[in-house]
């Protein structure tokens, strides 16, 4: 006869065993149902990790055996982390945001693991523009492919110009439908040069018992190199010499030093443009009707159209004794070399920068200009790019075409960067444009020698 | 009990203390002296190579080393003094006892509840050549506004006063601690005896207070030369290399660079730095002790 104590044993048993089959069947079934999980290093700035969850979500959606977290860093503080967690050879990083022009130095250092069984030079080619996929290429192997590109518009406040009096340049505004042509005649006929920029700048700043209350004239990303290599690009000047690692002459040559003493002069000696802005503020100056003529990249087009800045879009100006020159190249992805899943990884590259699919959702959320070319004629196609905002990628597709210059194809970007920074920041100051550009030379050549050993 | 026996019982002792001094002080030195020892290698896909002293032969011929050691010491001879002499006053002043000294000593302690990245943001706001506080305050009494953390004369001493700032009332504390340990008795007997103010500071309170000075003089240097996170925040090293001490430039050429050889053969030079002058402090303040 069971004892109620018997009983009680009796459940117990029943219990445990089956709490251990439960166990053990959600560790065989969690084993074979366990996704990759991929970890990408990339920026925290502005819209970009909203925008890149998208993309995640698309991509988990068809792959469910693969998910996607990220790592996210401000701009200046993901290259040093790049840097440390490389150098530490950090397993848990699998994908890599590249700014294109450390695709060189990322690659000879052993950071990267080529592409190159991932993609076949066919669809290299076919899938995206020439420049972009060059850029993504280091001693014949594909190292990092292209997220997007980038391009450089003049954006001009029509109601300070309107309160001024003055006449704002040709350009793309709301209430109007272009087409391709006309947008290239006005890059081609009406392009402003830096001259005249200068003049209705000086025309446009408002000071009010010794106070600015309205600059004429600011650059997005002040003092960097992306933003002003325009300015010696325009006047035939190279930063570097064809090694890529030479700075005497180049850094400093007569072309750079028109360019730097210009650019000293906007903050020094016109004082159209604010001392003190870190390229973070910049854009909501513009946004904020402090700036008149605001020279940034096309990701600017949306925050401006949603602060409801009454705005305008033209080409980005020239020296008028030189041509004109906008800059490019934007961020790539790369697999990391100590990555242990870097098939999964080749596998959300081709989602995110090669598919239809992924590039799109990109393109809608982040709006800067594609590097692959299916989206190019989308955009060609689509009435709603020949409308006021949007109408600004046929003058960014013009500029890719005819203006675009690479930043320079050196090992030894990390120190140009830096070292461009530090100079026009001087310069920016008032400190001399000859002899900061001199002293700069001669720093950077010390940093190259380094390299050619 | 034997002194033998009592020496090994007062090493077990020691045996934790000296052992995370070994880990986490010791070892540290020891790989940054070994690491400063590689460089890596272009050739062989970023592979550490041994080379010797070479990163140090090419730090002694890198005129921006120069520069930053000529900063770093320009620095040092200058905030050490003032930041000891202010925490010195601070001191002074909040031992003093009468009515309302609870709100002064509140007033000494406010700026140690500010974070240094907050102080420095903070800071750089107010100092703002466009906008900021400061040029509206000097305006009002006729100066001209100026450029401070923009101007490669004046970035240098901004940060000497944002760090004093910052630093004095943190030192402050251990001297306030080492005058209250100063027996009262002794003053009441020198004003008994006739001795004036300054007298009773100099024969009284600056030798009882040698001990804490000499603690606070050294760790004080040591943080100074170590100095970063204003130069790292405002000024980046500018204008014009005027801010770049070398803590900054190791933490550039490691982290921003990728030149970890150079960046540790820079933290060597400024250990040897550190460690010379605060040999130096010892010194005087022992010699000055058996005059």
């Amino acid at each position: 006869m069971n004892t109620s104590a018997d009983r009680f044993a009796h459940r117990l048993a029943y219990w445990r065993c089956f709490c251990l089959i439960a166990t053990l069947s959600g560790c065989v079934l969690g084993s074979a149902y366990a996704a990759t999980v991929l970890h990408w290093m990339t920026l925290s700035d502005n819209t970009w990790p909203a925008n890149v969850k998208k993309v995640i979500a698309a991509f988990e959606a068809q792959n469910p055996d693969i998910k996607i977290q990220l790592d996210t860093y401000p701009f200046r503080d993901l290259f040093e982390t790049i840097e440390v967690r490389m150098k530490a050879q950090d397993k848990d990083v699998d994908l890599i945001s590249v700014d294109v022009p450390l695709v060189a130095s990322y690659s000879v250092r052993g950071y990267l693991a080529p592409l190159d069984a991932y993609f076949s030079k066919d669809q290299i080619e076919k899938t995206w523009i020439k420049a972009s996929w060059h850029a993504g290429m280091y001693n014949g192997h594909f190292m990092a492919a292209p997220q997007n590109t980038s391009t450089q518009f003049m954006f001009i406040n029509r109601k300070l110009f309107r309160d001024a009096g003055i006449e704002p340049p040709k350009g793309l505004t709301a209430d109007q439908t272009v087409t391709y042509d006309q947008v290239a005649q006005i890059a081609t006929n009406d392009r402003w040069t830096w001259e005249q920029v200068v003049d209705a700048a000086k025309k446009l700043t408002k000071t009010e018992s010794g106070r600015t209350e309205v600059w004429g004239f600011e650059f997005d990303q002040v003092s960097r190199l992306y933003q002003l290599q325009c300015l010696g690009d325009s006047l035939g000047a190279t930063l570097v010499g064809p090694d890529g690692l030479t700075a005497q002459g180049y850094f400093n040559s007569a072309g750079w030093l028109k360019a730097a003493q210009w650019y000293g002069d906007l903050f020094n000696k016109w004082k159209i443009s604010p001392k003190n802005v870190t390229p973070d503020e910049s854009p909501s100056l513009f946004s904020g009707g402090k700036v008149a003529i605001f020279v940034g990249g096309e990701w600017n087009v949306g925050r401006f159209k949603e602060a409801g800045v009454d705005f305008e879009v033209a080409p980005i100006p020239y020296f008028k004794e030189g041509k004109p020159a906008s800059g490019t190249g934007s961020w790539h992805v790369g697999i990391s070399k100590n990555s242990q899943h870097q098939a999964e990884a080749a596998k959300f590259i081709q989602f995110l920068c090669a598919s239809d699919a992924g590039a799109t959702v990109w393109f809608e959320g982040q709006g800067q200009s594609p590097a692959m070319i299916a989206l190019w004629s989308k955009i060609s196609a689509d009435q709603k790019f020949h409308t006021f905002p949007d109408d600004a990628y046929l003058l960014g597709d013009y500029e890719a075409q005819h203006t675009a210059v690479p930043r320079p194809l050196t090992p030894a970007y990390l120190q140009l960067e830096d070292i461009f920074a530090s100079t026009y920041e001087d310069i920016r100051n008032g400190v001399d444009p000859k002899d900061a550009l001199d002293g700069a030379a001669q720093r950077l050549d010390v940093f190259f020698a380094q390299f050619k050993r | 009990m034997t002194y033998r026996r009592s020496a090994w019982i007062a090493y077990l002792l020691l045996s934790p203390a000296l052992l995370c001094l070994a880990v986490f002080r010791l070892w540290p030195i020891a790989t940054t002296l070994l690491g400063s020892l590689y460089s890596q290698s272009i050739m062989q896909a970023g592979k550490d190579v041994f080379v010797g002293l070479n990163n140090y032969a090419q730090l002694f011929r890198d005129p921006i080393f120069w520069e930053s050691l000529w900063v770093t010491i320009k620095l040092n001879l200058v905030i050490n003094p003032l930041q000891v002499f202010i925490a010195l006053l601070l001191a002074i002043m909040a031992n003093q006892r009468f009515r309302g000294i609870g709100f002064y000593r509140l007033l000494f302690f406010i700026p140690l509840g500010v974070s240094v990245p907050i102080a420095s943001i903070l800071w750089r706001i107010m100092l703002d050549p466009n906008s900021g506080l400061a040029n509206s305050l000097i305006n009002l009494i006729g100066i001209p506004s100026q450029p401070f953390l923009i101007s490669k004369d004046q970035a240098l001493w901004c940060i000497v006063a944002i760090a004093t700032w910052k630093g004095a009332s943190f030192w402050m504390i251990f001297l306030w601690a080492g005058l209250q340990d100063i027996p009262r008795q002794l003053y009441e007997a020198a004003r008994i005896d006739g001795a004036g103010g300054i007298s009773r500071f100099f024969r009284i309170t600056f030798p009882l207070l040698r001990r804490p000075l000499l603690f606070v003089l050294i760790t004080d240097t040591a943080v100074n030369f170590l100095l970063f996170v204003p130069m790292f925040l405002l000024t980046r090293g500018g204008p014009s290399y005027s801010t770049n001490v070398l803590m900054y430039e190791a933490y550039k050429s490691g982290f921003v660079y990728g030149d970890m050889g150079r960046a540790l053969a820079l933290v060597m030079v400024l250990l040897v730095l550190v460690i010379a002058t605060v040999a130096m402090q010892f010194r005087l303040f022992s010699q000055e002790e058996a005059n």
